[in-house]
């Protein structure tokens, strides 16, 4: 079922992007700009643009493949950066004012 | 933005070094404030935590205040302090042995692409990998291949959702560098973990 999706994807893919019309051409995002859109500013871009980034990601495999695993970084590493054994080491808001203050007291021409 | 940095955009550069120069402790005090958070993100993202993360920002703003004189105000004062930061971790990672990577250049980012802007070097589908429940430990595992510069930038966006526009600042890089950063963690990233799984499969 999968690869039959993968398979229509990519007909559509061609036929979008290579068999369209000039106008349709222009209003098809590349797969650079896909991606120069996923790796920056995706979640500002104007809501035209997004859609044509849905879009893209809904008629080519490749591009979809580079969401997926985007995704999948994305969450082990959210999995790795909220798991306990990291947790435990990252510094605490006490320990957060701490620091600002040991910073304060050595750094500013008030004695304390 | 916060009224702090409005503030400080509103300086002149020679009110600014007026300000540091004097050690005012209201003004430090927003300074840290404003400032620690951010360097405090920056040493996750390089997978330093306690108590080497204290360390590094003790250093970091020892560094500040020998060196203020240097800062010209062509970055902003977030950039300046995060510049000294990644150079101490490089320092730190040279320290504890850990190979440092170089940054790449737009040039390799250009090199995944046609001119007409299709891939090259298509991704595969991530299927064989992405389920890997062993994906979060290969993930700690390859973080280290990336450059100080690709980690923070990514782990900035991916995890801490900051906004495209701070990471910009806080590295002093522009929209296009950010760009190239966060493609090149994960097109690293991917190829360590296909690498890994490959070698688990053999």
């Amino acid at each position: 079922m999968k690869k039959l999706f993968r398979n229509f994807r990519e007909i559509w893919h061609n036929i979008y992007f290579y068999k369209s019309g000039s106008a349709r051409e222009k209003f098809a995002l590349t797969c650079k700009q896909a991606a120069d859109l996923s790796n920056g500013n995706l979640e500002k871009a104007a809501f035209s643009l997004r859609m044509r980034y849905r879009l893209h990601l809904s008629i080519c495999q490749i591009c979809k493949n580079y969401s997926e695993i985007s995704s999948g970084l994305r969450q082990a590493l959210r999995r790795l950066y909220s798991s306990e054994t990291i947790k435990i080491k990252q510094m605490n808001t006490a320990e957060a004012e701490k620091l600002n203050t040991e910073l304060l007291k050595k750094h500013s021409n008030k004695h304390y | 933005m916060s009224k702090f940095k409005t503030a400080l955009k509103n300086l002149n550069h020679e009110e600014l070094i007026k300000l540091i120069k004097d050690r005012d402790p209201q003004f430090l005090d927003q300074l840290f404030t404003e400032l620690n958070p951010i360097l405090i993100k920056i040493t996750y993202a390089n997978q330093i935590f306690k108590p080497h993360t204290e360390d590094l920002i003790h250093q970091t703003w020892q560094k500040f205040f020998e060196n203020f004189e240097a800062f010209e105000g062509r970055s902003s004062l977030s950039t300046f302090v995060t510049g000294i930061l990644i150079n101490k971790i490089r320092e730190h990672r040279r320290a504890v042995k850990k190979f440092v990577y170089e940054e790449d250049g737009e040039k390799i980012y250009s090199q995944s692409f046609t001119s007409e802007g299709w891939w090259i070097n298509e991704p595969v589908s991530p299927d064989k990998w992405i389920e890997s429940v062993e994906l979060q430990k290969m993930v700690e595992d390859c973080l280290e291949g990336l450059s100080e510069q690709q980690k923070t930038a990514f782990v900035l966006k991916e995890i801490e959702e900051e906004n495209s526009e701070n990471i910009c600042n806080v590295l002093g890089i522009s929209l296009s560098n950010l760009r190239v950063l966060i493609f090149r963690a994960k097109d690293k990233l991917k190829s360590c973990i296909q690498g890994l799984t490959e070698s688990k499969e053999v």
